[in-house]
């Protein structure tokens, strides 16, 4: 019969998805766990705001990076989770002096019995140790009067100067173009030539596809380097995050999908398509611009460095053919494996991965729903197009 | 109270059933012996199996997988819930315990309980453990088993 093959992979590919839904949660950081992070930097923050330097005074602390945008993953190698905050002093006029600013900051930090002991100096900021839980990163930031749009000033690496940036404008936009939805065509059947838009079931994914995409990407990069001992070339999140949030944009609003997974994967194709290009002095300069404030190039490194673009490029390519593969393995035992190794998951997160699948059928078995058909195997409901046998209680035996 | 006994199902009966049942498969009786060959992917991610049960008359069922090989896929670690023999007839159900009797349909009771198997069985595979419950012969309390 020609339906089933096309039904099962069907079933397969949205099957993937929930598989790689529950990889990222794994991944994830716990409702419980960003609860103790807030609870911590809203614990510094108060700290610091009731300081008696004027500069500190109603200073606000607010997260960004993966923690504000819902994109963590677990550290390779770490046992904590980095969580990257920004205090904005909003009592500081510019011009102001870098040191000046992060001094200030860690100085306040020093008063303290407990954080002093969890002090760590880096950069151009402050990092709080809780060991086995988080990284508090603290950057001082102040208003950058040149932005219309409410941006921020931060110490740049070298701590020379401000440079300009907007946390909280980037965050918004991010959240914004999650909240988009893909267009997905249900293809009504072979016997009827036509296709027909139907309204889509709620996504498959626990969280925006577009988080779940960033979060894959970025431990896929962790493992790809580190296992080539690059670590030092590898494309920095910000860069990924934004890539796959334009290219998310575009695939929600042009085009139309089958399938979820259709889907991820050319969000993830074309990410390298909103790269900006110009060649200056006959070499190319690249541009991924910040477009929440003026004058920030998130790949002004690549400019410094040319190994950087090439080593996206190649890791671009190599995480497209890994989804692509994926769809062609066969076994859930295959799948799991193949994930563990290129994720670098942990036993616990490995067996879960596994029980996602049998533990639906377990939980029909008892409820007695379950069903078995030849397209989607053994369900917990019968498919609409599938004809089913009902599986009667058994208990298992033998060795 | 004396009541009468569910009627047992011949073999032609069941090869009936089989003929007609939504899981496909084909096969035939040749000398009171029921062959019915069945192909099963027991989830969309999982790999596709061969399947064989043989069935006579006043005998259990016996149903082995024919491809891909079973032990080779474990690598070494001994299979769960399987019969001795090669390549191993599975365990579907507990002997006597009324799940399956010869009044019940085989295409109806053998042939979804393999998709169990095999998908508990993948899971098995890179999990080490077996969600699908069930019990061991040393589990009962009644007369030992010989285990051979």
């Amino acid at each position: 019969m020609q339906r089933e093959p096309t039904e099962h992979l069907l079933l397969k590919k949205s099957l993937l998805v929930q598989m790689l839904d529950e990889m990222c949660a794994q991944l994830d950081l716990t409702p419980t766990e960003y609860e103790l992070a807030r609870q911590r930097y809203e614990a510094v923050g108060s700290w610091l705001s009731e300081s008696s330097l004027a500069i500190l005074q109603d200073a606000v602390i607010y997260p960004h990076g993966s923690i504000a945008l819902g994109t963590a993953v677990r550290p390779i190698g770490s046992a904590e989770f980095d969580v990257d905050l920004v205090a904005f002093l909003s009592r500081a006029l510019a011009p102001c002096s870098p040191t000046q600013l992060k001094n200030a900051i860690g100085d306040r930090l020093k008063e303290h019995g407990t954080h002093a002991k969890m002090l760590e100096e880096k950069r151009r900021c402050w990092r709080i140790n809780y060991a086995g839980e988080f990284h508090l990163d603290i950057t001082p930031a102040v208003r950058n009067p040149a932005c219309r749009r409410g941006g921020e000033l931060v110490p740049d690496r070298e701590l020379r100067r401000m440079k300009p940036t907007n946390p909280r404008g980037y965050i918004e936009r991010f959240k914004r173009y999650a909240m988009l939805q893909p267009r997905l065509v249900v293809v009504k059947s072979f016997t009827e030539a036509r296709a027909d838009i139907k309204p889509l079931p709620p996504m498959v994914t626990s969280k925006s596809m577009l988080k779940r995409v960033v979060q894959l990407l970025k431990r896929h990069r962790d493992v790809y380097f580190l296992g080539r001992g690059q670590t030092e070339l590898a494309p920095i999140s910000i860069i990924i995050t934004t890539l796959a949030a334009w290219s998310y944009a575009h695939c929600a609003n042009r085009g139309t999908y089958e399938d979820e997974f259709e889907f991820l994967l050319d969000v993830v194709r074309r990410m390298p398509e909103f790269i900006q290009t110009q060649v200056v002095e006959g070499r190319v300069q690249y541009l991924i611009p910040n477009e929440s404030t003026e004058g920030e190039n998130f790949a002004e490194r690549w400019n410094l460095d040319e190994r950087l673009a090439t080593a996206f490029a190649t890791w671009h390519r190599a995480a497209c053919e890994y989804i692509t593969d994926l769809l062609r393995l066969e076994g859930i035992d295959t799948v799991v494996k193949s994930l563990r190794e290129s994720f670098d998951l942990n036993a616990m997160q490995t067996a879960c991965l596994s029980k996602r699948i049998s533990d639906p059928i377990s939980a029909a078995r008892t409820n007695r729903t379950a069903v078995v058909s030849v397209a989607g195997g053994v369900a917990s409901s019968a498919l609409p197009s599938q004809k089913s046998v009902p599986v009667h209680s058994n208990t298992f035996y033998g060795e | 109270m004396a009541y009468p006994r569910p009627q047992e199902l011949t073999t032609l009966n069941q090869w009936l059933r089989l003929k007609t049942n939504p899981l496909g498969g084909y096969g035939g009786v040749v000398r009171g012996q029921l062959t019915w060959d069945f192909r099963v992917r027991p989830t969309p991610l999982s790999r596709e199996y061969d399947v064989r049960l043989t069935y006579r008359s006043g005998q259990r069922p016996k149903i082995v997988v024919r491809r891909p090989d079973l032990t080779a896929l474990a690598a070494g670690k001994p299979l769960p819930h399987v019969y001795p023999g090669v390549p191993p007839p599975l365990c579907l159900y507990l002997p006597r315990a009324g799940d399956w009797t010869p009044s019940l349909a085989l295409a109806d009771t053998v042939l979804p309980w393999t998709y169990l198997w095999l998908a508990y069985f993948e899971d098995w595979l890179v999990s080490g453990e077996w969600h699908g419950g069930g019990v061991h012969p040393g589990d009962l309390k009644q007369t030992p088993l010989r285990k051979t």
